[in-house]
This record gives C-alpha cells, structure tokens and sequence, in this order.
C-alpha cells in the first residue's frame, strides 16, 4: 500500500467516475474524435480504458458486464502465461500480485460471449525451455529496463520495474521469432505509466462520494491496481500482434537464420520505411522528397526510432501519448490492419522541418535534423497536418480500388456506423462535448476544417504563391508563434504544390460525396499514375511534351522517338526504352546544376511508364471509365508539364 | 549549424561509427568525448544516432562525423546503411561484460563483411574500467587480443574521462595517413571522402 501511495504522489490520481460512465457504461463517445484532435483526451481519465477499446479488448456494443467478462478473461489468460514461465523466474515471487478471487455477480455468467481476445489457451502449449536462453533473455531486458526512462522518477520505483520484466519477458516468451528487441521496453513503459495514471485502489474506490456498492464493485473489476500487470500485457500484446506494431522489431534475418526459425517474412520496417520515403512523401510533397532523394538521405536511420517507438523520443513522453490517442483511435475507426496513421505522423513531421532541410546540402545535416528533432510546440497543428496527410492518402488508396469498391459498395465493417472515409476530415459545424474552458486555448489552436469551408480547396492557380507562403508560415518550426490564426484559413492545410492541391480537393470531394461521384475524382486526378497511365492520349501527351522539351532545351537526345504516336501501349515500350537511353545519356552531364532537375523529372517520367507498361495489359475497365476524361486529364498534363517546363 | 561556418571550417570530413554489444557505454563514450557530458540514465540507443566533433590532428582539422549504433543492432537492420563510408571504427566491448568481450570476434566479422577492412581504420576499446570491483576482463586479456587481430588497445572509462581522447585521436591519426596515402596514389576513385577544398558538399559522405 506504501508503494501505492508513492506512485500516486508521482503521477497524480487522473480517473474520472463521471466519464467512466459517460464511456464504458453508457458507451456514449461521440466526442472523443475532438477531444483527440485538440490534445484533451487525458483530461477523460479514462484513456486507458478507452484504447482498449481501440484495440477491440472489448466492444462498443458490450455492456459493462460484458466487458468486465472479457477483461476477466484477458486475466485469466495472463495468469496461466504466468505460471507457465514461473519456473524460469529468477526472481522470487514476492512482488507478484495476488490472484483474486473473482467472485459476485460481476466475474460470472454475465459475460456474455467471451471470445478470448488473447486467443484463448490454445496458445499455451507445453513450452520447451531452455534455462540458459532464458537468463540470457532476462539479462537482456534487465539491462534496458533499468535504462528505461530512469530520470523519471515514476520509472525506479521497484513495482513498475517489476511489471516491465515479467511483461516484456512473457512477450518475449511468447513471440520467440521476433523475442525481445530494444524500444519494446519504451512502449510497455508507455502503457504501465498510461495504465497508473488512472488506476484506482480499494481505499481510494471507498471513499468516492455518491457511488452505489454495485458501481464500486464494478470500478474494482475494471481499473484496480490489482490487475495491473495483467492488464497493461493484455494491451501490450493487443498493440504488438493483433495492430502487427511488433513486426516493425523483426530483424532483417539472412536467409540461412529464416530457415533455422522456419520464417519467410521480410523486414517489414525497411519496406515501411521505404514506403513513407519513395511513395507517400512523394504522394504529398515532391519538392521536399526530391531534395532529400538528390542527397541521398536514408530515411531508415531515424524513421526505425520514430515508428518503433511511435514518437515518445521526439516527442516528450507525455506529448507523445497524443500522439497515440491518435494512431490508436484511427486503428480503431478505420480498421487499418496496421497503425497506419503512424506514417502519417511520420510524414508531417518530416514537412513540419521541411524549410531547414531544403536549405541543407548534404545528408548529414538532414540526419542531425531528423535525430535531433526540434520541440513540437503546437501538437494540435502537428495532429491536423497528419489527419490532412492521411486525407491525401487515403484518398490515393480509394482511388486505386474504385473497381473494388463500385462492386461491393461499402466495407461491412461500416455496415452499422456511419460512413467516415477519412479520418477526421469528416467536418463538422460545431465543436461537441469540448466546453468553453477546451476551447479557450486558442493561442495555439490549429485550424480544423469546418463543413462548407470551401476555401480550402484549391481554385485558382494564381493563388499558388500566395500558398507557398502561408504553407511555409505554418510549417517554420522556428517560427511557431507564426502560425496564422484565422482568416485565411484557406491554405492552411497541407498545400504545396499544384497536384497537392489537386489531390486535396479530390479527398474532400470523395469525403462528402461519399462513393456517389468517382467521376469527378477521376478527372481531377491526373496524378495518379496508376489511372491516368492507361490512358493512351496520356502517354501522347506526356511524350509530345517531353520531345519538344529535350529538343529545345537539349538537343542530346537521339532522334529515335518518332513523331507520330498513334499508336498505343505497343509501341510505348520502345518509347520508354529510348527514354532510359537518354537518361543514361543525360546522366554523363549531371555535374550541370539544371541538369540534375532535368534528371529528376525524367526519372518521375520513366517511372510513370513503367508502371504504364505493367499494369496496360491488366486494366480494361479502368480504361473505359478513363476515355470519357481524356481530354480533362490530358489538358491537364500538357498544363502541369508546361509549367515545370 | 549554417553551411558557411561549415564551409572552412574543417580540412577533412571523416566518418567514425562505434560498434559493440548492448550496454558497453557507447553512448558515453560518445557524449564524454563530443560534449564532456557523462549519464548513467541513457536510454539504449535505437537505431542510430550520431553527433559530430572537429579535432586538431597534426595542424590540420579534422571534422568527425561520429555514428552511435544501437548494440542490438547487429547483422540486423540497419547495418549496411551504418557501416557505408565508414573510415574508423570504435570497437567497444565492456571490462565488467564477459560475454561483451567474447563477442568482439562477431563484430570484427561484421566489420569485414559490410566494409573494404583495408581502408578502415579501428582501435579496440575496454570501457568501464573504472569499475575495477566488478571486472571481468582483464587488461591482458584485451591485450592479446588486440595483438592477435594488431588493432591499437585502451582501456577507457568515459565517467572518468580516461583514455577517450585518446583513442580518438589514435584513430583519427591513422585515418589521416591513410588519406594522405591514398591521396599521393592519386586514384582512388572509389574513396568514400574529398578534401573539402573550401567546398563543403562531399555528396557521398553520411550513408550510401
């Protein structure tokens, strides 16, 4: 009770009864989509509570009774991975926490369908243990554990070390093939400190004013201390494997090691990495993932730490848990396979330095930028970028499975909620469930969206400039007082450049026409090469265009390409071949400053083809849907070329 | 840090990685030698980090461009990117470790693998050797093994400050005959680093 009453003095007693029913009662929580957006979920005292929820520990649709069934559950479960690793423990059992005997109306009959979220006790199989790797796993633990966050106070207390032990090695136990990794012991840590923020004691559930016995019964169920260990590993493993976060520690085995462990999976953090770098930051913001490709900046040197880690170094570990409330309740809301919103995190992080990092010459000074992150002062902006990096993104998904989705219509996982097809992009008119006091702290309020907000659309191209400068304002870290308030809200997201935009405006369109209107998202979408490529007249266009360029600008170029392309995808394939010859060619000059950004568009443009070329024979209906737009999306190309020309 | 500082600053662009086994005191070794900072509450490295230190080494400056790597970080993800270009490197083993010291033969495979070995330079490092209670290796162990492989040997104590400096600039010594050396043959094409030259962008430096 000692130990109890000093992490109390540490971290602060944060559980709210109010809201414990308003969530996990009355299932009521139509208002957390806001509270996350501005950084108020803490204020809850039921954040724990409610990423369980996000990880599907327990269902909206479940009663208090059913959850507490399923919660019984978890614990249970835990119980039994307990004693299965008792044997290795080399540590007494001193501190372990006593098994309750679950009794009263609540632990019984009442679950309801308990379909172990853990996976039941089929898992638990008679385990092969081998003592020495054992000692050798817990030595290894050990030795991060007590570097885990050791200037905090809350970390060196003996009862928390203790909980990050058993927790990460009974994970580890548990998913051999991946064990234990360096960072695991950050986010448990994480989750134990979330976790005690609003755990409630017997004493302390006595004394609450105004509760019945049943309702204290209830809160001893769900947030006692006594089930802490338990139900931090319960949330642990729900993030690690069912959210696969744990993929993102598996080791680049060489295949000599994959066979020894039976496992074909690669490294799933290089192709994540490798995704944000060569896709989606090239998806949002060209200029920025030009200049860091010509420095051959390897984003893999510090994207490993912010996406195992999810931010909690860059970050103050406190902030970072915003951060979470965010990537969590996406998971949940989209039922993303991964944390997928994580990247897009990542990626406005990125574009928040994007003005010192396009003023830098060489890697290293990237890297230093990157590994030394400057503070984030306006978290909520921070958010709001992401949500608008998710939108553009999202959007490129939806556009790639249109056929998927004009035949099935919607997912079924929407089937019995309304539709939102873009994280928070939803608007809406006013701010619910956040009171005065919320929204006060509008100094460093971003700007969110609001319904009919059509300024954020982008219209006019004389505008650009005048974007440029607002979108540099936003993201000037430096300058973060700078970051304008209100009115001309207009270019506030993202925007940066003109196919940006573009793709914005189509995300908004399919955001509030739902599915109803591909049409219009088709044409607008030029950039997306995936639909725009099958479009022969897009090829013409696009090799007209390019000719002239390399003639007036050039004149290198051999004069294979011909003048005449009436023909199709056939005769693409020579194209593109005589295109790579000129890059070659090109690439004998690169010591020529204007010649490197002539590389770097011919590369984009060789790309495009390839990729034309590979998916020309799979596509027909595409086609068909793509005709009808030609002139709009050519018209579109010749206008997009000619002004980088 | 602006790039004109940066311009004359420095003569020759190096870099430097530190490797060895989780909890060795990389980190330390690194903080106490770029910032004379020394804490016994660093979290394990993740990945990397890097931090950069200009030294005076025979009258000319020598700007390192030192690399932190995560222990665990072996044979795993993150090692080709990190040994790339890579011109000294600290091998680190801790004299309270055993096993630590047994696991340097691995790392000194890994450097052989990942690098050309012949224009790398190393120095062999036992840290911790202020923790004289708690030892577990002797200096004569790590002797003998530095002669078997001829690496330079130190045993370093970055609380104490002891030795830090000096294996770097033992290291940063030798990485500079090595240039001065492959600079007279003229052609070395493939060499990972240019004079500066008052011309600060050496593309190639950092990673691949």
């Amino acid at each position: 009770m000692e130990a109890i009453t000093q992490l109390k003095n540490l971290i602060g007693h944060h559980f709210n009864v109010k809201n414990f029913h308003k969530y996990m009662i009355n299932n009521e929580i139509s208002d957390i989509e806001t509270l996350i957006k501005y950084c108020r979920l803490d204020n809850t005292g039921q954040r724990f509570n409610l990423w369980r929820l996000f990880f599907n520990i327990y269902s909206i649709e479940d009663t208090i009774f059913e959850k507490i069934g399923k919660l019984t559950k978890t614990r249970e479960t835990y119980k039994q991975l307990e004693q299965k690793y008792q044997r290795s423990q080399e540590v007494s059992s001193k501190t372990k926490i006593e098994d309750q005997p679950k009794k009263g109306p609540l632990g019984g009959p009442l679950g309801g369908p308990l379909g172990g979220p853990l996976g039941g006790a089929s898992k638990i199989k008679t385990s092969t243990q081998n003592p020495m790797e054992d000692a050798e796993l817990r030595n290894e633990i050990k030795k991060d554990v007590e570097r885990t966050y050791q200037e905090n106070q809350f970390f060196t207390n003996k009862k928390v070390l203790q909980i990050l032990t058993s927790i990460l090695f009974i994970w580890s136990k548990e998913n051999s093939e991946i064990s234990y990794r360096q960072g695991m012991n950050e986010v448990a840590a994480s989750l134990i400190y979330v976790y005690f923020r609003e755990a409630l004691y017997k004493d302390e559930i006595e004394k609450i004013l105004g509760a019945s016995d049943e309702d204290k019964q209830i809160l001893l169920q769900f947030n006692s201390w006594e089930y802490a260990e338990a139900d931090i590993y319960t949330l642990f493993q729900k993030l690690m494997n069912e959210a696969q976060h744990m993929e993102m520690f598996r080791p680049n085995y060489t295949e000599a090691q994959k066979i020894k462990l039976q496992s074909k999976k690669p490294s799933a953090i290089l192709t994540r990495v490798s995704k944000i770098q060569d896709i989606l930051l090239k998806q949002v913001e060209m200029p920025l993932f030009r200049h860091l490709k010509l420095l051959q900046v390897e984003f893999q040197i510090f994207l490993l730490k912010w996406i195992r880690c999810m931010f909690t170094r860059e970050l103050h570990l406190i902030e970072s848990f915003y951060a979470w409330d965010a990537i969590f309740y996406d998971f949940y809301e989209q039922k993303t396979e991964t944390l997928f919103f994580v990247d897009c995190i990542a990626i406005a992080m990125i574009l928040y330095v994007k003005q010192p990092l396009m003023e830098m010459e060489d890697s290293s000074q990237c890297y230093q930028r990157f590994l030394k992150y400057p503070p984030v002062s306006n978290l909520p902006a921070l958010l709001e970028a992401a949500i608008n990096v998710r939108a553009i993104l999202l959007n490129q998904k939806s556009s790639n499975n249109l056929d998927d989705q004009n035949e099935s219509n919607q997912p079924s996982i929407y089937s019995d909620k309304q539709f939102n097809s873009v994280f928070f992009a939803q608007p809406t008119d006013k701010i619910e469930g956040v009171d005065a006091q919320v929204v006060k702290i509008s100094s460093e309020k971003p700007q969110f969206k609001m319904k009919g907000d059509e300024d954020l659309i982008y219209k006019d191209d004389n505008s650009i400039e005048k974007t440029n400068q607002n979108q540099q304002k936003f993201f000037n870290p430096l300058q973060p007082n700078k970051i304008p308030q209100q009115q001309k809200s207009q270019q506030q997201s993202l925007s940066i450049q003109p196919q940006y935009q573009q793709q914005q405006q189509q995300a908004l369109t399919i955001s509030q026409t739902t599915q109803s209107n591909n049409q219009s998202s088709i044409t607008t979408n030029f950039f997306d090469s995936s639909l725009s490529t099958t479009n022969t007249k897009t090829i013409k266009t696009q090799f007209q265009v390019e000719e002239q360029a390399q003639q007036s600008k050039k004149d290198k170029t051999q004069a294979t390409v011909k003048n005449s392309i009436s023909i199709p995808i056939q005769q693409a394939e020579e194209m593109f071949n005589t295109l790579e010859e000129t890059l070659k060619f090109m690439k004998q000059f690169k010591d020529n400053s204007n010649q490197q950004d002539l590389l770097m568009k011919l590369t984009e443009m060789k790309d495009l083809f390839d990729t034309s070329l590979n998916e020309n024979s799979q596509t027909t209906k595409q086609q068909q849907i793509n005709q009808q737009d030609d002139s709009g999306i050519s018209s579109k190309v010749v206008g997009f070329l000619k002004k980088k020309w | 840090m602006s790039r004109q500082a940066n311009s004359q600053d420095y003569d020759w662009l190096v870099k430097v990685i530190v490797i060895g086994d989780s909890g060795v005191g990389k980190t330390n070794i690194l903080s106490q030698f770029c910032d004379a900072k020394f804490s016994i509450t660093h979290m394990a490295t993740l990945g990397v980090d890097f931090k950069i230190k200009t030294i005076d080494v025979d009258g000319k400056k020598l700007k390192l461009q030192i690399w932190d790597t995560a222990g665990q970080e072996r044979f795993r993800n993150i090692t080709k990117t990190y040994y790339k270009g890579a011109q000294g490197v600290i091998l680190t083993y801790s004299v309270i470790d055993r096993q630590s010291f047994q696991n340097v033969d691995g790392w000194l495979r890994s450097i052989q693998e990942n690098t050309n070995s012949n224009d790398v330079q190393l120095v062999l490092v036992g840290n911790k050797a202020d923790m004289s209670a708690e030892r577990q290796v002797t200096m004569e162990e790590g002797q003998k093994l530095s002669q078997q492989y001829n690496i330079p040997f130190f045993e370093t104590s970055a609380k104490s400050n002891m030795n830090i400096n000096e294996s770097f600039h033992n290291l940063a010594q030798r990485i500079i005959s090595t240039l001065c050396k492959m600079q007279a043959n003229d052609d070395a094409p493939k060499l990972n680093l240019k004079q500066t030259e008052g011309k600060e962008k050496t593309k190639a430096d950092g990673c691949c």
